[in-house]
């Protein structure tokens, strides 16, 4: 009895973990989609920033004084903050687009208030002839608001009039926060002491450098000085410069501009670069529908979603082809034999090599042999030749499973044996050969090893088959291992994942409806 | 009489015929002669290395100074790396993928069954370099928080090598758990063993062979391997003295230097193709005498 129990206990243990066990490939699946769908709709970036965020500055209780103008961007930029710097290039002609601004691209315009043309030139410590001299169309409010509404890269310093308080916002405007404050220190503090120096300021870091709760450089990474903070508005702007360039250790939060000024005079004042994490969307449309901008640090990845799919079909028309009829001999023509099981062995060896030996003889053959050079063509056929046995596999099992009754009818009706092949055989397997073209294109579209050596890495559409090309595998790859942005990696893996799983679910449904259609011929 | 014109007619169609068949016998030799090739191509790029590197040196020696001065071309640490990355990674996902196997085979039905087949199917479908950003992103972090290290290292390989593998492992041993025959799981049955005991004792004994089959699969995609593991494995051309340190596998290797190698370098990086292709080759024999094997038992 005892024994009886202590059975059924072990068979119910055992059972219950083979059931958690297995449905933990459930839960990985789950978790490593939901991680990619998360990284790539959302990103938290940090980035270095030479002027302190807004946010930063709020946190640490700093109340900054109202910009004495107006800046506004068109609607459709997309601009999200400017710092003082990027404008003061703007305003100096040094910008020609937005690319590496926002995350949309388009040539950019300055428009400039005819009377806000003082304080923008103060502000940016330019003189206004350099301003009007830069491109900047200086005109009444009206007039550039007209102007400016249909170029999508437009940016409009405009004057905040008498009136205190916000202005309305135009409609078809967007008003960007601006950063204009700098966190400068004396030049003590960003000095090597030993390997070490201060890092990039995490927005905790700035308020406790602040509010004195960091009472010593070395708490952050720096030499072994004492913090000393200057209240830079109350001294002034010749004050506060003068301190901060000769008091070891002391640092204050001051317009850039003031900064800008005390360097240009060789004062021994430096920046503190600070963090600042860009929360948000991370996958766009404009992500998608955009060219792609210095090798993906900035732009979309239009082009390398264009040449990915190019890629695809060119692997598919070279392998669907052979891949099928390598199929039909072996279903309709192999005897057994020495050359049948050489073949066979050939595609099940084929089947098991390692993409980075095919990547190898791609670079041996196609690119070195052939000169074909690091191309789209090199790539594909390369890609080509690893999704052959897929396709063989996949048709030839759809083949030999068309019924023996329609062969003989065909052939009994006087067609010979391709004409047998040709229009009755391989109509009623077209189900399970496009299953496995589909999931040869699903190998193709994720394959990465076998490329990097022999389709190059131009971030341009291709123009024909000699042309280098990226694609989307490739692209991920290579914005890792350059060291790029990760979120913009995570934007392009969800746009690779959703196109690998898409297809596979089709394929999937493709062999599910010809097995049933099957099974009901079978039941008539 | 017959007319001239039927005859020549039927000459014709036998000739399309035969030109068909020969036409279907070259494409179906396409594979055979891309493997030949391969092979070709591999060896004759790597083998010229033997003249400057003894092999003992080559394979024995965990010296890899490619640029030094003498130049030293030990793969050893590579061997051992992809050695450890592999059994660890195996070690991983065995259990699982047998517990996914047998829950499949034996137990599932209806909706779970198609929940849990079409998942390791898309996880089948999933590429390596997906796997291989998500290993840096959270499985490089994972071990580097739980087992110190910079979290690089053939530990977080193995994680993310265990996860790919699981697709392979599960379908072959699926397809042998379900190949046994009935007779003998009733037979158990009817002695009165228990579902567990009939499955541990009598199902995966019987499924053995294909069992291991599907591991010998699991370890050859394991070992060539390259995308994910070049990205979480540190890539650091050192002997690994634990699971936590970086380490090269031998296709990290070869792709690592392939941009600017010369000369004897060049060639070395071939031989190092060259011994993970006579090795995959050799795994595929293992394959085919144990199925060979099998079907002479049964």
């Amino acid at each position: 009895m005892l024994f009886e129990k202590k059975k059924q206990l072990t068979n119910d243990v055992a059972l219950t973990i083979i059931k958690v066990l297995s449905f933990l490939a459930v839960a990985l699946l789950a978790l490593i989609i939901g991680y990619l769908i998360f990284r790539g709709v959302h990103k938290s970036e940090r980035t270095e920033s030479d002027v302190l965020p807004l946010s930063t500055l709020a946190d640490a209780g700093f109340e900054s004084a109202e910009p004495p103008v107006i800046v506004i961007a068109n609607g459709k930029s997309n601009i999200r903050h400017l710092s003082w710097f990027t404008l003061r290039d703007m305003a100096l002609g040094k910008v020609a687009s937005l690319r590496k601004i926002s995350s949309t691209d388009a040539p950019f315009f300055l428009y400039v208030e005819d009377s806000a043309l003082e304080e923008a030139s103060a502000l940016l410590g330019i003189e206004s002839r350099q301003i009007a001299a830069s491109g900047a169309v200086v005109a009444s409010r009206d007039e550039i608001l007209v102007q400016a509404k249909d170029r999508k890269g437009s940016v409009l310093i405009l004057s905040r009039g008498k009136e205190a308080g916000p202005a309305d916002l135009p409609s078809g405007f967007r008003e960007p926060v601006l950063d204009l404050y700098v966190l400068a220190a004396n030049s003590s503090v960003v000095q090597l002491y030993g390997n070490n120096r201060v890092g990039t300021l995490s927005s905790d870091d700035v308020v406790g450098l602040l509010s004195g709760s960091v009472s010593d450089w070395s708490l952050l990474g720096g030499g072994d000085i004492p913090v000393d903070v200057l209240d830079a508005q109350k001294l002034g702007e010749q004050a506060a410069v003068r301190e901060l360039s000769t008091r070891e250790g002391s640092t204050a939060v001051m317009p850039a501009s003031w900064y800008f000024h005390a360097k240009q005079e060789g004062l021994s004042i430096d920046l503190l670069k600070s963090e600042r994490i860009d929360s948000g969307p991370n996958i766009t449309w404009e992500y998608l529908t955009q060219p792609t901008v210095e090798s993906g640090k900035y732009g979309g990845i239009l082009s390398i979603i264009g040449n990915t799919f190019v890629m695809v079909a060119l692997t598919a028309l070279v392998a669907a082809p052979l891949g099928i009829a390598a199929a039909v001999y072996l279903v309709e023509y192999a005897r057994k034999g020495r050359l049948t099981s050489i073949i066979r062995a050939g595609i099940d060896v084929l089947a098991g090599i390692p993409s980075i030996i095919f990547g190898l003889f791609g670079l041996l053959v196609f690119v070195q042999m052939f000169g074909w050079s690091f191309s789209l063509i090199s790539g594909t056929l390369t890609v080509a030749l690893m999704v052959l046995p897929t396709i063989i596999r996949t048709s030839e099992e759809a083949i030999r499973s068309v019924d023996r009754s329609l062969r003989e009818a065909s052939i009994g009706l006087g067609a010979t044996r391709i004409e047998t092949i040709v229009k009755v055989i391989l109509p009623s397997a077209v189900n399970g050969i496009t299953t496995g073209i589909i999931l040869a294109i699903g190998r193709a579209v994720g394959e990465t090893v076998a490329l990097i050596y022999t389709i190059g890495s131009s971030t341009d559409f291709v123009k024909n088959l000699g042309s280098s090309a990226r694609v989307l595998s490739m692209h991920i790859y290579l914005t890792i291992t350059e060291g790029q942005s990760f979120d913009r990696a995570f934007a392009s893996a969800l746009v690779l994942v959703v196109v690998v799983l898409t297809i596979n679910i089709i394929a999937r449904v493709l062999m599910t409806s010809s097995t049933r259609r099957q099974r009901g011929k079978s039941n008539d | 009489m017959m007319g001239k014109g039927l005859l020549s007619s039927d000459r014709a169609r036998s000739f399309k015929e035969r030109s068909g068949r020969v036409f279907l016998l070259l494409c179906a030799l396409v594979s055979v002669a891309t493997v030949l090739l391969i092979s070709l191509f591999i060896f004759q790029q790597g083998l010229p290395m033997f003249g400057d590197v003894p092999v003992s040196q080559f394979l024995f020696s965990a010296d890899w100074r490619p640029s030094g001065d003498p130049p030293s071309y030990g793969i050893a640490s590579f061997i051992y790396a992809s050695f450890v990355v592999t059994f660890l990674s195996l070690l991983l996902s065995t259990p699982i993928a047998l517990a996914a196997a047998i829950y499949l085979a034996e137990f599932a039905k209806g909706r779970t069954a198609t929940i849990l087949r079409s998942s390791i199917e898309l996880l089948a479908g999933i590429p390596s370099i997906i796997y291989g950003l998500f290993g840096i992103a959270v499985i490089v972090p994972a071990v580097r928080n739980t087992f110190g290290g910079n979290g690089y290292s053939l530990l977080a390989a193995s994680i993310i090598l265990a996860i790919m593998v699981l697709p392979t492992i599960i379908n072959v041993s699926e397809v042998s758990i379900r190949a046994v025959g009935d007779e003998l799981r009733q037979a158990s049955v009817a002695m009165g063993a228990t579902s567990w005991q009939t499955i541990s004792r009598v199902v995966v004994p019987a499924a053995r062979s294909g069992i291991i089959t599907a591991i010998v699969l699991g370890l050859g995609r394991a070992v060539g391997e390259t995308a994910a593991v070049l990205l979480v494995g540190g890539n650091a051309p050192i002997f690994p003295t634990s699971p936590i340190s970086m380490g090269r596998t031998l296709t990290m290797n070869i792709v690592t230097d392939m941009s600017y190698a010369e000369g004897t370098h060049m060639s070395a990086l071939f031989a190092t193709a060259m011994l993970l292709f006579v090795f995959i080759l050799a795994l595929n024999l293992v394959v085919v005498s144990i199925s060979r094997r099998s079907r002479m038992e049964a």
